[in-house]
């Protein structure tokens, strides 16, 4: 199979690009968004406990569950940022567009992290034996992380300098060897040809 | 000079391996002195947390990056194998980098996550004999480490081979100067009328 690398900028890179771009702005709307929330109904009372990546909005437990945020705003910021430089800069220096594959990862990563984090926060919770039920919600926050981190690997790709097969009736333009042995012997006719000996011609006689 | 490619899948290799390895290592550990000789701690690794000496039980580690560590490490050792063939390489460079990001995005959460707690024990009270404090050990250290390596190793991953250019030196070798017009000779010659082989003296 022959492979060659496709062209300058393609439409394909280009949508890529765009769509890196809208996983970034996923990504950093997520780290605003409600992450979890732990709800208690005691007596027909409602006591919540909720936050985004970044602070505790509220806590109607006073800090005596011991939860806090879920800490995926830092590397989910990080790699929308890595992914936006990577999409704006590779219209420049397509080397950069690895960048879009770095930050998908780096944001996989973290959604990763974030679900494993919620699912040790619903374990500690039950280990506890509270007498009465607790409700462990996966907030907005995550679960746009989730697709934002799924947007980013299909975009990231979408984005690479990925290879295609060169079909024979795409080299028609060019010169055609059809066979040349490696070793060649005498009997071949050699790339120039023979040299035609034209016989001069006899003088008409009437 | 040592092939730029070959560094990269050494740096892969090592990263994950030493991510791998350090996911083992105890990463933190906290100290809660309540005051009247109560202390209480607990050693954390990527998988269990041990806690001393009132509760000398093993756990499941509450922040356990343990089993993403592990994938991702061994989705870069994949990807090493994918680049050594070059028909293969062009899913083996692009997969190298994506695992190497998810590496260090599991290892960036988790740092993020121990230093916040640490920044909350920082804000409980203190005084009477009660204190609480949170240590990194070595193997937050080795995290960090073989992620970095691993980034490193996938970003020189990327530089393609160079098309290589064959010279031919040997002289019996056919060379083909130029063959672009109608009046060239083709490759297989001219064909030689019957009478033209006749030569007259």
């Amino acid at each position: 199979m022959t492979v060659q690398q496709t062209g300058p900028t393609s439409t394909r890179r280009i949508f890529g690009a765009v769509l890196v771009l809208v996983a970034s702005g996923l990504a950093v709307a997520a780290t605003f968004l409600s992450a979890y929330a732990v709800e208690v109904t005691i007596n027909s009372r409602t006591l919540r406990f909720e936050a985004t990546s970044w602070v505790i909005e509220r806590d109607d437990f006073r800090g005596a569950l011991l939860l806090g945020p879920i800490e995926f705003g830092e590397p989910a910021v990080g790699a929308a940022l890595v992914m936006a430089l990577a999409a704006v800069l590779a219209f420049r220096v397509p080397a950069t567009r690895v960048g879009s594959l770095l930050g998908a990862g780096l944001l996989v990563g973290a959604a990763w992290s974030a679900v494993t984090s919620v699912q040790a926060t619903v374990k500690k919770l039950e280990e506890l034996g509270p007498p009465v039920p607790v409700n462990v919600e996966q907030g907005d926050g995550i679960t746009l992380l989730i697709v934002a981190a799924g947007v980013a690997v299909v975009s990231a790709v979408l984005h690479q300098e990925l290879p295609r097969r060169v079909r024979p009736e795409e080299t028609t333009g060019g010169v055609v060897i059809h066979q040349i042995d490696e070793e060649p012997d005498d009997t071949e006719t050699p790339p120039y040809g023979y040299p035609v000996i034209v016989e001069p011609k006899e003088p008409k006689s009437d | 000079m040592i092939d730029r490619r070959k560094i990269a899948s050494v740096l892969l290799v090592l990263g994950a391996l030493l991510t791998a390895f350090a996911s083992f290592q105890n990463t933190y550990g906290t100290v809660y002195q309540y005051g009247r000789g109560l202390d209480q701690s607990f050693t954390t690794t990527l998988w269990i947390v041990k806690g001393a000496p009132q509760t000398s039980s093993v756990d499941d580690a509450y922040y356990a990056a343990g089993g993403p560590v592990m994938i991702t490490a061994v989705l870069a050792l994949v990807a090493v194998v994918l680049m050594l063939r070059e028909r293969s390489a062009f899913i083996g460079r692009p997969l190298a980098m994506g695992a190497a990001g998810a590496l260090a995005g599991v290892v960036f959460f988790y740092v993020a996550q121990i230093q916040h707690e640490k920044e909350m024990m920082s804000y409980w009270p203190t005084g009477d004999g009660q204190s609480y404090e949170l240590n990194y050990f070595a193997g937050t250290y080795l995290l960090g480490a073989g992620a970095i390596i691993a980034v490193i190793g996938a970003a020189l991953a990327q530089q393609r081979p160079q098309p290589v250019v064959q010279q031919i030196d040997d002289e019996d070798a056919v060379v083909v100067h130029q063959l672009d017009h109608d009046d060239d000779t083709p490759p297989f010659g001219t064909e030689i009328p019957p009478d033209a082989q006749q030569e007259t003296r």
